[in-house]
């Protein structure tokens, strides 16, 4: 199958799932509970007022015509209504996403070398204590709740020992500068990238100061996953002949695992990491809450708190969607990258 | 586990329970991967024992505020410190796990319930109706549980029920693949075949034949369902959807945030430990007869 | 004759949940310098784990239980790991059986021979390890230039030779080729085998020969074990074996060959299947299938005894 067919063939399978997916979230945001603003108040205000506020929200139209609407809408990047605000919900997700891109990042880069360094090592040493121990790992860390983790890594760096900040992305509202070219502004809202574009070394410092709790705490955890994943394909791939031909030339053990076997494994793996994209995401909203940073994930938080229910459905569609897109350019990457492919 | 069957009464005879304690016989017997099913399977045990024997060995009742005095830290009067409203933490981990061990039995009941069916029908019939159900749980697969799980008590309110409605939705998806693919596999073997050959039953070949050969997988997957829906509970608990009126090991770390900057760490500690042994104890045991089945 | 392998009572087991499987059992046979063995059987013979077990490269769950290797007098199973692995590639060199899985696919071939070369030489360096892998392409009728090609860029013919050519590098003692022709098609194993034989020649090395087929170790060992269950049922010359077998099993193999010039042949098989490694029968393998069994193959075990000459058997009829 050539590059261009698996690309496509992979876009025509995306598009009724995702699809589906927004249906699932109209049907559950819109017609199971009813009126959203009847929920929100809870018929104790004034039906005058309800009357409004579901008129203004356009959840007065019948329902094909709203189904209609927001599938037109997300297409012109329309993500809905803040229902206590009436602001557009995209501005506010576009604002927080740099924060939840950062540590999501930040994590996957703990989690995939923790990952890639336990689970090598693990499977070297099948069937020992080193591979005993790495096995529990991976199920102890992951059965940790990460708020639970970043309690006490807040606690012990934060508090007791006062080396790391405990919440927040940077020191007192600071933000990042970013770069002038002339009339143009760039400003990617990644703290780490823009205090370097701004030439401030100090600020990068910073940002990274604050993110280190963060992105430890989601990425050990996610790391149990990544470690398990790592250690059953490497055992895979050291069992292929070309290992065994590695060692029968005499080559030593460390350049036998890491030159061939691990290189060999280095993209199915890292290709299946990626795939795990909605993992970290997931986690991301509990990191969020916990460190105080306002991203994606810490917005939808708020909202369901304050019963913004088509703000909600707003964030839960941008995760679909950037769920789905993510999974697809993972996809084709590796299928880009497969030598079996691509030469 | 393959059996070759020579005629229909053999198989009907061959009882559960004979069928059940061999197969718990075989997963504590000598092996590989009993190390980590034995262990995970006293936590698992002492949680479910220290759980059902609440009202009996607790010192104090979980939701009495003042029973002390506010945040202090473990003494002799209170092994475990109370919390900022005076509330006996001791009291409170012994009957935290309730709550979330209700809400995981409820929701792997529910996908055993739901998903084994459908995976068993999709994958049995195959054809067009395999292919839209392979592609709505392809979907719901890879969307991260929280948030849905969010969405849906958010909606419909906090109570065990909805959460374990929550956790099913997203987990029926693991189920279904797993079963799936077994099925596929098995459908194609010669016993099957000669099954259908003499005229058996479709319902009778699914329950006789494949679906003996496909519960140790599932089981599998049932044990790492239990260890994510204590995970999701406890993760609705942080960001305010729980049952905040119930003593919670996930609420106790709700409350908890807020004591972080005075340093009580007792507050935080135990009750986070709590949930974590009941999610290693799960996945011990899932470990331990995922790499049994591995041995074979 | 120099010896320059001497395998005596070799034995490996493959101890799982379930059984323990001895793959090899107490298997004795010497090795002459410049000369090739041939060792024949069917799958699950336990020639592979033989071939395996001299570089001592058996993977867990197996393990040498008993006997002795002699390499060019040293024990090599009493070697630590590391002295091994300075022995392996450079004195005794392997060529599997799958050039396709051979090589590491991301990896150029030419950097194959160049890690291999400075490992057990780190004296010389990058260009001079290159240059010495295009002319050994040369030497195997590739162009030079196809040193900076990837694995997958080759055919299985081609892609064996620098499997070969791997294992010349270094002008080891001894070459063991597990079913080196076996996924190759006719015409290609019938250059390969040339090839192996004219570097034997021009570089006098010595060759153990794993496979399968009758008909590729005639033409190319002169001396050969017949391998069944583990054991060695017959290990003569060459020559001898065909013309006088001296093992039933031997001549069972023998007549199983079709023969081109006769037509209309009822194919001979051997009766009976091959045995459950982890259930053998007491007694002789090879007792269940055999045409002249009697009552004491059944019960005891033939050890591998001198016939005449240099011709081994391990039968009762014979020994």
């Amino acid at each position: 199958m050539t590059l261009r067919t698996y690309i496509l063939t992979r876009i025509a399978l995306t598009l009724p799932m995702l699809l589906f997916l927004l249906s699932l979230v109209f049907l559950v945001m819109r017609i199971l509970p009813g009126n959203p603003v009847l929920l929100r108040f809870e018929k104790n205000a004034n039906p005058a007022l309800i009357a409004e506020y579901t008129h203004r929200l356009g959840l007065d139209l019948p329902l094909w015509q709203q189904y209609v609407n927001y599938l037109t809408g997300l297409l012109h990047g329309n993500l809905g209504q803040s229902m206590v605000t009436f602001d557009p919900v995209a501005n506010q997700i576009l604002s927080r996403f740099p924060a939840t891109l950062e540590l999501t990042i930040g994590a996957f880069i703990v989690a995939a070398v923790v990952g890639l360094v336990f689970g090598s090592t693990a499977a070297r040493r099948a069937g020992g204590k080193t591979d005993g121990t790495v096995k529990v790992y991976g199920i102890l860390i992951y059965a940790f709740p990460i708020f639970f983790l970043g309690m006490m890594l807040q606690l012990v760096f934060g508090i007791w020992l006062r080396w790391l900040p405990i919440a927040g992305r940077m020191p007192a509202g600071l933000i990042p500068a970013g770069l002038n070219l002339g009339s143009v502004h760039i400003q990617t809202g990644l703290y780490t990238v823009d205090s370097l574009l701004a030439g401030n070394i100090r600020e990068f410092f910073q940002a990274i100061e604050y993110l280190l709790l963060p992105c430890l705490t989601l990425g050990l955890v996610i790391s149990g996953v990544f470690v398990r994943m790592t250690r059953s394909n490497m055992l895979e791939t050291m069992k292929m002949e070309f290992v065994t031909a590695a060692r029968a030339r005499g080559l030593k053990d460390d350049t036998v695992v890491y030159g061939y076997a691990l290189r060999n494994a280095l993209l199915p793996i890292v290709t299946i990491m990626g795939l795990q994209f909605a993992l970290l995401l997931g986690g991301a909203i509990l990191t969020e809450t916990e460190f105080n940073i306002l991203g994606v994930g810490s917005y939808l938080v708020d909202r369901i708190n304050f019963r913004d229910y088509t703000a909600v459905q707003g964030t839960v569609v941008f995760l679909a969607i950037l769920i789905s897109m993510v999974s697809l350019l993972v996809d084709v990457i590796y299928a880009y990258l497969d030598p079996r492919i691509r030469l | 586990m393959i059996e070759v069957v020579k005629d229909q009464e053999e198989v009907e005879t061959f009882g559960l329970m004979p069928r059940a304690m061999h197969a718990v016989a075989s997963a504590l017997g000598p092996g590989s991967g009993r190390w980590f099913i034995v262990a995970g399977g006293i936590i698992i045990g002492f949680i479910v024992v220290m759980s059902l024997l609440a009202p009996l060995i607790s010192p104090y009742d979980p939701t009495t505020l003042f029973v002390g005095p506010d945040n202090s830290p473990p003494n002799a009067k209170f092994p475990l410190g109370t919390d900022q409203y005076g509330r006996d933490m001791l009291s409170r981990i012994i009957w935290g796990g309730r709550f979330m061990l209700t809400v995981a039995v409820m929701a792997v009941l529910l996908c055993l319930a739901i998903g084994v069916p459908i995976g068993l029908a999709s994958a049995y019939r195959g054809g067009t109706v395999d292919k839209v159900v392979s592609l709505v749980m392809d979907s719901m697969y890879a969307f991260p549980s929280l948030v849905l799980a969010i969405v849906i008590i958010g909606v419909f309110g906090v109570n065990a029920i909805n959460e374990a409605i929550a956790i099913a939705v997203v987990y029926v998806p693991s189920y279904y693949r797993v079963i799936r693919s077994q099925v596929l596999t098995i459908k194609e073997l010669p016993y099957v075949e000669g099954a259908k050959s003499i005229g058996s039953k479709s319902r009778h070949i699914l329950g006789s034949y494949i679906l003996p050969n496909i519960l140790p997988s599932v089981v599998v997957v049932a044990t790492i369902n239990f260890a994510d829906s204590i995970l999701t509970t406890a993760g609705l608990d942080f960001i305010g959807l729980g049952r905040l009126d119930l003593p919670d090991w996930g609420v106790d770390l709700y409350y908890g945030r807020a004591a972080l900057p005075i340093g009580a760490w007792w507050i935080i500690l135990f009750s986070g430990t709590m949930i974590v042994l009941s999610a290693l104890g799960f996945g011990l045991i899932s470990e331990g007869l995922a790499e049994r089945r591995g041995r074979e | 004759m120099v010896e320059l392998l001497k395998v005596e009572d070799l034995t490996v087991e493959y101890r799982t949940r379930r059984a323990t499987i001895r793959a090899v059992n107490a298997v004795s046979f010497t090795l002459s310098k410049g000369s090739t063995l041939g060792v024949v059987g069917e799958s699950g013979s336990g020639k592979s784990t033989l071939g395996h077990a001299i570089t001592r490269l058996v993977d867990p769950p197996g393990i040498v239980t008993g006997g002795h290797i002699y390499f060019d007098g040293t024990n090599l199973l009493s070697l630590g790991a590391e002295e091994m692995r300075k022995v392996r590639g450079k004195r005794i060199a392997m060529v599997f059986q799958d050039p396709m899985s051979s090589l590491s696919p991301v990896k150029k071939v030419g950097a194959h021979f160049v890690e291999y070369i400075r490992e057990h030489d780190p004296a010389v360096s990058a260009d001079e390890a290159l240059n010495t892998a295009r002319m050994i392409f040369e030497d195997l009728g590739m162009e030079n230039s196809r040193v900076d090609d990837y694995p997958h860029q080759f055919s299985g013919g081609m892609r064996q030779r620098v499997m070969i050519g791997l294992a010349i590098a270094l002008e080891p003692e001894l070459i063991i080729a597990d079913e080196p022709t076996t996924a190759l098609d006719v015409v290609v194993e019938a250059q390969i085998l040339e090839l192996l034989r004219e570097l034997k020649k021009k570089y006098s090395v010595s060759m153990m020969l794993i496979t399968h087929n009758m008909g590729v170790v005639a033409e190319t060992a002169d001396r050969i074990a017949v391998m069944y269950a583990g054991k060695i049922m017959e290990l003569s010359s060459a020559d001898g074996l065909y013309s006088h077998p001296m093992n039933p099993y031997t001549e069972a193999l023998l007549g199983s060959i079709p023969n081109i010039l006769v037509n209309d042949q009822v194919l001979k098989s051997i009766p009976g299947t091959p045995p459950d490694m982890a259930a053998l029968p007491p007694g002789c393998p090879f007792s269940p299938r055999c045409p002249f069994v009697f009552d004491r193959c059944r019960v005891e075990d033939p050890p591998l005894k001198k016939v005449e000459g240099d011709t081994y058997t391990a039968c009762h009829l014979h020994g």
